[in-house]
């Protein structure tokens, strides 16, 4: 998704979703709860959308990043463009700036979640307001009868709300803590640098460096597994 | 998308740069990204080994050692790297690193680095100290090519093999042909030298044009006069894979125009002036013919802007500093003779023996873009009597004509008070003995420091054998005296020397950022008061820093890696200087000795900060050369 226009849309949009179902797919368990928060496999991920609604838009792009802990391993990226699964509308394109003439001759929805969904297996998801791309991703899963996501998934937003409320030492290094809660917003104030062309893969690099600098302010606090983690955060 | 950004950052810092695309690609491919917060210590001093070497994307770090106070060792930010010798030997980690701001750091883990420091062993040289030397020539090279502001013609003069420009096919003839034979085979072949050859066709001498016009039809000799009565017989050779700038130099030194290029024990080739002018108006051969061919200090004006211009292609060919001062040097001097000799023509000479002295670091060879004449003269009334009407009149009338002379050549400042306002620009040898004691004596510190400079004089024109008794005396009083020999080191045995440099600042070990870096003050004087202190610890009359400090080591009393860094480490030192120098000359700003370290590279800075490193070795050698040589007095 785009990151102001849409970022801000997520978050009158996550009113109207539904949470995801959770079938078994994606997560064998192999992760344990008690998992230190320093050796937790993440995948960090974001969508570009051609509008808000799951059940009449679809996803153009999805970007993803992997981390251990706060470790972001650079190279191990996903990034891909879809087929257009329907009509794109001016606004969109807007955003994104991914056209549909572009967009034609890439893979279709059927050939690229496979590769998707091994790329995130066994890890715990981040995103940024991820309810949005969850239910767009569930609403994939489903026209394809491949059930939903049941990994655990961990939202950057809600660690920054929780921090804002109990983080002592985060507020200080900050000098306070941000106002605004979309993503470009909050990394520029948290010194990430910002792309400001709008991809889906770059989104998710700075959602994954705003959580790798969350997580090292929510170890003081308490927090220090994935359970913990998970009971702060979890989307 | 991520992957390729680490890639074009690496791409861009030292020692990464060096590598070839595919191993960059390897690091890029096993790297992670590490977040620290401002204040947190991302290794301990005497914790495990670093699994990693770590590369700042953004941010910086502090290096220290704890101990009752705090030793700050470096400074480092982006594209410093940090980790590399505890990786390797997997010993503990030696200092503390910590997160002077919030740092993001990439991590290159401990199986890729090892290998490609099996694939490319230079890398691993980069964190080591053998770096000085290994990395200096890649550090030229990229200043070189920071520069790229000259013609491609210019540029080939002085890096390339001799043997590209010498004329392949020597003409040789029997050194028992006549002069007229072999001005007639010159002229046919339209050459201006013949080798003439003896036994078994090995080459025994030349003869060239001005042969033949000073030594035939000058002197009026007979032209069936076999040429061997005329030939040089010295024949001065050279290797065809030397560079084009060593061929100048011996020219230049030996004042000759032509050259034999060999090749194993065979003739190649000859090299004339006439080959490096055809390549380059700015030929310094071709400027000291033009100063030898001048009759007024006006007509000279153009050719001191030459020799400036002749700095600034040398240095963007990249030669080194200490080749250029030498060239630059001779040029100068020359240029200071010929108006020496255009005022005598003009006044007469003096009866009694005298020597025109420079002293500071023109004395010592180390002086680029001229703007003040540092000089003086000194008189021997020891071996002749000499009226001291006679001296006082020569000497004001050389100083008024040098005075008018030197500001019509384009030199308006020149400096004849070596010790302070009062005191006469000349003198005899015990009246400069006593000055410059004095001047020690009185502690002055402003005194003091003229003084050292007089320290290296040097003489450029008339009895030089002045000088070196002035030197000999001088040297012996200050070896014999204990407030003397503590003078010597200035105030440099107190001040300490940068740390390192970190973003845009040069930093000291109490953490004090300075936006310039003064290179004389803080570096290069550093290694001219150690170097001069032991040379007058051992008599050594030579003021060249670099050829002090190559006796020392011909004499065992340095060692051969301490007199290496140092020549590299003042060699540096002076090219960036003289770079920014340049620049600043280009821009018509002031020329001063400051260099901004925002405008240097993370190669520059690295290698600037190893220069610093050598600094305190070289202070401690100077130290214990006195007391050693205390112990012998």
């Amino acid at each position: 998704m785009g990151i102001i226009s849409s970022c801000i849309t997520k978050v009158s949009a996550l009113r109207k979703c539904e949470k995801s179902g959770s079938e078994p797919g994606t997560w064998s368990g192999s992760v344990r709860k008690d998992t230190p928060l320093d050796d937790i496999p993440f995948t960090v991920f974001d969508t570009e959308l051609s509008g808000l609604d799951p059940h009449k838009d679809f996803i153009v792009s999805i970007g993803a990043i992997k981390m251990t802990g706060s470790k972001i391993h650079v190279s191990r990226e996903f990034y891909r463009l879809l087929k257009p699964a329907g009509e794109m509308t001016g606004k969109s394109v807007e955003i994104h700036g991914l056209t549909p003439g572009e967009l034609e001759k890439k893979e279709s929805l059927e050939r690229v979640f496979p590769d998707f969904l091994e790329f995130i297996k066994d890890s715990v998801v981040v995103g940024h307001f991820i309810n949005i791309d969850l239910n767009f991703i569930n609403a994939s899963l489903k026209k394809l009868n491949k059930g939903s996501l049941t990994n655990p998934a961990v939202d950057t937003h809600f660690i920054h709300d929780w921090l804002y409320k109990h983080g002592s030492e985060f507020k200080s290094h900050y000098r306070g803590a941000s106002g605004k809660t979309d993503l470009f917003s909050i990394s520029q104030k948290y010194g990430i640098a910002v792309y400001t062309a709008h991809n889906a893969l770059n989104d998710a690099f700075m959602t994954a460096q705003l959580l790798q600098k969350f997580l090292h302010f929510l170890k003081p606090e308490g927090i220090r597994t994935l359970n913990d983690l998970l009971d702060i955060a979890r989307a | 998308m991520i992957t390729e950004d680490s890639i074009h950052f690496f791409k861009n810092i030292p020692p990464f740069q060096f590598l070839d695309e595919s191993t960059i690609r390897e690091i890029a491919e096993n790297l992670s990204l590490e977040f620290s917060p401002k204040n947190s210590l991302i290794l301990t001093q005497d914790g495990p080994p670093s699994d990693c070497l770590r590369v700042i994307k953004k941010g910086g770090v502090r290096v220290y050692l704890s101990n009752d106070d705090d030793i700050v060792l470096d400074y480092k930010s982006e594209g410093d790297s940090f980790g590399y010798l505890s990786l390797i030997s997997g010993d503990k980690t030696r200092t503390n690193i910590q997160a002077i701001e919030d740092t993001l750091c990439y991590q290159i883990p401990r199986e890729t680095v090892l290998h490609i420091i099996k694939k490319e062993p230079l890398f691993g040289e980069y964190f080591m100290k053998s770096f000085f030397r290994n990395y200096m020539d890649k550090t030229y090279r990229e200043m070189r090519n920071k520069n790229l502001l000259f013609k491609e013609g210019e540029k080939l003069l002085y890096t390339s093999p001799v043997k590209n420009i010498a004329s392949g096919d020597v003409i040789k003839a029997p050194q028992t042909i006549s002069i007229k034979d072999a001005a007639a085979i010159m002229s046919q072949n339209m050459i201006s030298s013949l080798v003439l050859t003896g036994e078994q066709d090995l080459p025994a001498g030349i003869i060239t044009d001005t042969d033949l016009r000073d030594r035939v039809v000058a002197a009026g000799i007979d032209s069936s006069t076999p040429a061997r009565e005329i030939m040089s017989s010295k024949l001065v050779t050279i290797d065809s894979e030397s560079t084009c700038f060593d061929a100048l130099s011996t020219m230049i030194r030996l004042n000759i125009h032509h050259l034999l290029v060999t090749e194993g024990h065979n003739l190649a080739g000859v090299v004339t002036n006439h080959d490096f002018m055809l390549l380059q108006g700015n030929s310094p051969l071709s400027i000291l013919k033009n100063i030898d061919r001048q009759n007024s200090a006006k007509d000279l004006a153009p050719i001191r802007d030459r020799i400036d211009q002749t700095i600034s292609i040398l240095l963007q060919e990249g030669v080194r500093s200490s080749h250029i001062l030498r060239i630059i040097t001779e040029l100068h001097d020359r240029l200071i003779i010929k108006i020496i000799e255009l005022c005598i023509s003009k006044m007469g000479s003096p009866h009694c023996p005298f020597a025109f002295f420079v002293y500071g670091s023109e004395g010592r060879r180390e002086e680029t873009f001229k703007t003040v004449l540092h000089c003086a003269i000194a008189f021997d009334d020891e071996k002749t009597f000499c009226d001291k009407k006679d001296i006082d009149e020569f000497c004001r009338g050389l100083t008024e004509n040098l005075q008018e002379m030197l500001g019509d050549c384009g030199l308006p400042e020149f400096d004849m008070e070596p010790l302070g306002q009062g005191v006469p620009v000349y003198g005899d040898i015990s009246e400069w003995e006593q000055k410059i004691v004095r001047a020690f004596r009185s502690g002055n510190r402003a005194h003091t420091d003229t003084v050292l400079k007089m320290l290296d004089a040097r003489a450029i024109y008339g009895d030089t054998s002045i000088i070196e008794s002035l030197k000999d005396r001088v040297y012996r009083q200050i070896r014999e005296n204990e407030k003397f020999r503590a003078l010597l080191m200035g105030e440099h045995v107190k001040q300490k020397s940068p740390v390192g440099f970190f973003k845009k600042f040069v930093v000291d070990d109490q953490g004090e950022k300075m936006e310039e870096l003064d290179a004389k003050q803080k570096g290069s004087s550093h290694i001219v008061s150690s170097v001069r202190a032991m040379a007058i610890a051992h008599n050594i009359k030579e003021t060249s820093t670099i050829e002090r400090l190559r006796i020392l080591e011909k004499r065992g009393l340095i060692n051969q890696d301490l007199m290496n860094n140092a020549v590299s480490a003042l060699e540096f030192l002076l090219h960036i200087l003289m770079q920014s120098q340049l620049k600043k000359k280009e821009l018509h700003q002031k020329i001063d000795n400051c260099i901004e370290p925002e405008k240097l590279s993370l190669l520059e800075k690295r290698t600037l900060k190893e220069t610093f490193q050598i600094i305190e070795p070289l202070k401690n050698a100077a130290l214990r050369s006195f007391s050693k040589e205390n112990a012998g007095v």
